[in-house]
């Protein structure tokens, strides 16, 4: 008995072996896209389910009623503040006098739509509320670095790795997610956001003589090359200004739930 | 033979899409449970050696898919804790009682975890890529939480089994 396992787990390993060189040489991705491809719409089906199991619980432990007027409120909000930041910097283009010889203000993005199939890294599991699994990748045009969108225009986080079928994302408050971001006052003042513990985000490397309050719009700077200016990220909940650093830092509320995530769009350049 | 083969594919497909998108969206820690890892060790015990490993090596082919891990992760490490489970099985935790179970699921989510990222540092140090864990608090934390939700579901699958058939043992041993 025990020879015939030994020759079955041989066996085995064979097949890993095989199937891991055709990975490394390129060959696997053909049937790696179409199993991908083909099990889309049983991991869409499942997501769902469980996102409204999700929903149902959440609910039911925020108290019903309370939490769908605040969720109410808050979307309203959000897209109030969206809007708003939309006109300030629709303002500002058009008072800074650009004459660039065919250039032209616009906020019309070039974006791919892509459904939610799993949350988390597999392996990972304290990532869970930081990383989704979105199911578009290298086909439709998808690579690392690209900034993604909920459907209120909110940025949610990016691209950090991308296969045919599908791609990675790391969320806002994912503490390997770094955007390079601005708060909206009239100071301008840039830093960097990065995620905390999977609950918020901060914003570090604020000069120490900038000012920023409390409810100030955080929104991204526009300096990295593939993140467009103007997306919002989220409000100041607090700041931190000791006397004796070099930057004070700010602790930002995200304005998009992560935990609300079904479909989210990602900005190509 | 080949329905049998189809049959049990299919299912391992099922169970591993379940895993990547129902239970990763679940609430709270219900999203912790792990099903692939359960399902070998009742599988293990039940169905025996030869079915474990055709279906760890399944699972594992399909999570490596899924996954952003260097491919081939999951089918080395679903395959090794087939085979060291199985050994804990014939040697050491020979009845089929509650407390086996719960141990050898412990065993299993223990050699998961170790395997998974031992073999993700080796593979990230080799192509001079960072792997950033941070094994804090929170890390540790949720790792309790993991063995905490996964042992309570082997809990309630033992006796939704001893329901249903008499080849697993009640949870206290009689001595006569």
């Amino acid at each position: 008995m025990l020879r015939i396992d030994k020759k079955r787990i041989i066996k085995y390993g064979a097949v890993i072996g095989l199937l891991v060189f055709l990975y490394t040489i390129g060959l696997f991705g053909p049937i790696e896209g179409f199993v991908a491809g083909s099990l889309d719409p049983l991991t869409e089906k499942l997501y769902s389910l469980s996102h409204g199991l999700r929903t149902a619980y959440n609910k039911q432990a925020n108290k019903q009623n309370l939490a769908a007027e605040i969720v109410l409120l808050r979307e309203r909000m959000n897209e109030l503040t969206v809007e708003n930041t939309r006109i300030k910097i629709i303002e500002e283009e058009n008072k800074s006098l650009r004459e660039h010889l065919g250039f032209l203000t616009q906020n019309e993005y070039k974006y791919v739509m892509a459904n939610v199939i799993s949350r988390g890294d597999i392996a990972d599991m304290s990532g869970r509320t930081e990383t989704i699994i979105i199911d578009k990748g290298l086909k439709d045009g998808i690579y690392s670095g690209l900034g993604v969108v909920s459907s209120e225009g909110i940025i949610v986080g990016r691209i950090v790795d991308a296969k045919d079928n599908i791609s990675q994302v790391y969320l806002t408050n994912n503490g390997k997610c770094k955007l390079a971001a601005a708060v909206l006052s009239s100071g301008k003042t840039s830093g960097v956001v990065e995620g905390k513990l999977g609950l918020t985000i901060k914003m570090n490397f604020i000069p120490q003589n900038e000012e920023i309050k409390m409810e100030d719009i955080v929104i991204t700077s526009g300096l990295e090359e593939m993140i467009p200016r103007g997306l919002v990220i989220g409000r100041v909940l607090e700041v931190i200004k000791e006397s004796n650093e070099v930057w004070q830092t700010a602790v930002i509320e995200p304005m998009a739930d992560p935990e609300d995530l079904i479909i989210v769009s990602v900005l190509l350049p | 033979m080949y329905g049998k083969i189809t049959l049990n594919a299919i299912l391992i497909i099922l169970l591993s899409v379940s895993q990547i998108s129902f239970v990763s969206g679940l609430p709270g820690w219900f999203a912790d449970i792990n099903l692939p890892i359960m399902v070998l060790v009742f599988m293990l015990a039940l169905s025996g050696f030869r079915l474990a490993l055709f279906w760890s090596f399944g699972m594992g082919l399909l999570l490596d898919i899924y996954s952003f891990l260097p491919f081939g992760i999951y089918m080395a490490v679903f395959p090794s804790i087939a085979i060291l489970i199985n050994f804990f099985l014939i040697h050491f935790f020979t009845n089929r009682s509650l407390y086996s179970f719960l141990a050898l699921a412990a065993l299993a989510l223990l050699l998961h975890e170790i395997l998974v990222y031992s073999l993700s540092y080796a593979v990230y140090f080799v192509n001079r890529q960072d792997l950033n864990v941070y094994f804090d608090g929170k890390f540790w934390s949720d790792q309790a939480g993991v063995f905490i939700m996964n042992l309570g579901a082997v809990f309630i699958l033992f006796y939704l089994f001893t329901l249903a058939g008499k080849n697993l043992k009640p949870v206290f041993l009689i001595r006569r």
